[in-house]
């Protein structure tokens, strides 16, 4: 469940319910307002607090309560964007945001105490920070930062810049019905635990849960080696490609440090990431396509 | 904590039918130690498993090794030296001298989901430990010149002891003799990390009611031991000592970076092993009348 942090911070963000024609609702007074309207949806205690900042709103001790089994509550939450108490009652998407999540934990609701502070004893508290910026008329948007901070165990940042990008249509249907193109991406992971905490078992998830996966995960790791490795020299130099095996091969414990730029002027086709095969992917590739990675693996 | 105990002389008695045979090719690459290992009822072979037979000993990689449950290591290395190896694990009897080296040991629940196992294991951060120990048969001395626990998570865990009247194990199992045991001297260091609330909290838990908050509980239990701390006698424990000792309790059980230096002997004679088997304040306050403890942090 904890890897749905950084999804939830984006859906909050960017999602939002289709709006009917309706009057437009009034702006909210304040912060407070703000976090009033929102009770339906987020959870407060005692010491919760709501703050008009400049350039938006802070608040602290709020959370969210997913289908009523986990909590994700946060020792404080900013969001900055413009018009903030204008647009949040409208529901529409704001154009540019600037979101801080400090000391986001994912608390089980099980119902057993007992469970609920087992598990709360082994929760770090994780921080995210989503920036990002969009041209309506131009359908251009910048993922100027997304980064999921865990703390010891490592932290994960991107950025992106896309054309083609209508933030009105933001219902996600499948990659194949995706219009949006990605002309850059940038990741860098810092990996101490992340990657085998949050995402090894969404990437093993759909191997058979009664055996043993390592051999299904070695195949995988020789076949994609090998396609990073016949890659084309004008795409990834051979050092970067080296890195990327390196990543591959130490997955799902990569400690270390590793980044990776994708750049292409004429852009990938988001619905390309629903490609069969890395093969069929990489034919997607544009011809001014650059692929950088580096590896500093340390070993468990 | 009797249980516990109780569990970990089982693991040096107990032999339990075996989990599953090992494939042929095991059998060949190690005649002597794959039978051997595999008549211990505690060892799982899989994926990428060797055993080779080495000098006076065995080595076993990418094994599991446990009784199954949440009792199950993944282990990449063990290897374990003893000149009466084949004698002692026949007679399920302990080793006279050993040397056990455990590298690259994980946590591996199982409940039948290998996939589920697997993700736990790359979940959780390894550990290392080495046991070096020598018993005498005929007096029943046993010296543990190191007992060491090592890891990112755990921190680090070193523990050398003398032991008298320790008796052959595997007979003691069956009742044939008595296993009154005593501690001469016991000294343990730590640097600790998350030891205690990764293994020793899950077992407190365990004994208590599993539908009410323990967070009271557990309140109420430090209190308890930070009373009879309190009220132990100064010639068995001094007052710097009942600081020390009161502050590792009270910070229970999170202890992360707590560090220091524990010794224990008995006051007249050696100290019964069962006085360690500590389950609440009462016990715990008849083991400090008991015990000759010295307790020092490092900073």
């Amino acid at each position: 469940m904890p890897r749905l942090a950084p999804l939830l911070a984006t859906t909050l963000l960017l999602t939002s319910a289709p709006v009917l024609a309706q009057p437009e609702p009034a702006p909210l007074r304040d912060c407070r307002a703000l976090l009033k309207s929102a009770f339906n949806e987020v959870t407060v205690t005692p010491e919760t607090t709501a703050e008009d900042v400049p350039g938006g709103c802070r608040f602290t001790h709020v959370g969210y309560l997913l289908e009523g089994m986990v909590e994700y509550r946060a020792d404080e939450v900013t969001l900055l964007t413009p018009n903030l108490l204008a647009t949040f009652p409208t529901e529409e998407i704001f154009k540019s945001a600037n979101l801080s999540i400090k000391g986001l934990r994912i608390l089980p609701r099980t119902g057993n105490l007992m469970s609920d502070y087992l598990t709360s004893q082994y929760t770090s508290p994780i921080n995210i920070d989503l920036v990002y910026d969009t041209d309506p008329e131009e359908l251009t948007a910048q993922l100027q930062r997304f980064s999921f901070d865990a703390g010891d165990i490592g932290r994960l940042t991107l950025s992106a810049r896309f054309s083609n990008f209508d933030n009105t249509d933001l219902d996600y249907t499948g990659l194949t019905n995706e219009t949006g193109v990605i002309h850059e991406l940038g990741l860098a992971i810092e990996d101490n635990g992340l990657i085998a905490t949050y995402f090894l078992p969404i990437l093993v998830s759909g191997l058979p849960y009664d055996e043993d996966p390592r051999p299904t995960i070695a195949e995988q790791k020789i076949a994609i080696s090998t396609v990073i490795r016949a890659l084309p020299e004008e795409l990834i130099s051979m050092v970067s490609a080296e890195s990327l095996v390196r990543f591959v091969t130490a997955f799902p414990l990569a400690y270390g440090n590793w980044t990776l730029h994708f750049e292409s002027e004429k852009g990938l086709p988001l619905s390309a990431l629903d490609a069969s095969s890395i093969d069929d992917l990489v034919a997607l590739f544009a011809s001014d396509a650059t692929i950088s990675a580096t590896a500093d693996y340390r070993g468990e | 904590m009797k249980r516990l105990f109780s569990g970990f002389a089982l693991l040096c008695a107990t032999s339990l039918p075996a989990l599953a045979e090992f494939p042929q090719e095991l059998h060949k690459a190690a005649p002597i130690c794959a039978p051997l290992m595999e008549s211990t009822g505690l060892i799982e072979t899989g994926y990428g498993s060797t055993i080779e037979d080495i000098e006076n000993g065995c080595r076993l990689n990418a094994i599991y090794a446990g009784f199954g449950g949440y009792q199950r290591l993944r282990i990449e290395t063990l290897e374990i030296i003893a000149p009466d190896l084949e004698a002692a694990l026949l007679q399920q009897r302990q080793f006279e001298e050993a040397r056990i080296s455990i590298k690259g040991a994980r946590i591996s629940p199982d409940f039948g989901y290998p996939l589920q196992s697997y993700i736990t294991e790359m979940q959780v951060r390894p550990f290392d430990l080495d046991l070096d120990y020598r018993w005498n048969a005929d007096t029943g001395d046993l010296d543990i010149s190191q007992l060491r626990a090592e890891g990112a998570v755990i921190g680090t865990w070193s523990l050398s002891a003398r032991l008298k009247n320790v008796p052959d194990l595997g007979l003691a199992r069956t009742g044939a003799v008595a296993a009154d045991f005593g501690i001469e001297t016991l000294s343990l260091s730590f640097a600790e990390r998350e030891l205690v609330l990764g293994y020793v909290l899950p077992m407190v838990l365990n004994t208590l009611p599993y539908d009410e908050d323990p967070a009271p509980h557990i309140e109420a239990g430090i209190a308890e031991f930070t009373d009879a701390i309190a009220n132990a006698p100064e010639a068995n424990i001094g007052p710097e000592s009942k600081t020390v000792l009161a502050d590792w309790i009270g910070r229970f059980p999170n202890l992360d970076g707590a560090a220091g230096t524990l010794d224990i002997s008995g006051k007249n004679g050696p100290l019964p092993f069962e006085k360690l088997f500590i389950e609440d304040a009462e016990t715990f306050s008849a083991f400090l009348n008991a015990a000759q403890i010295s307790a020092q942090s490092t900073p």
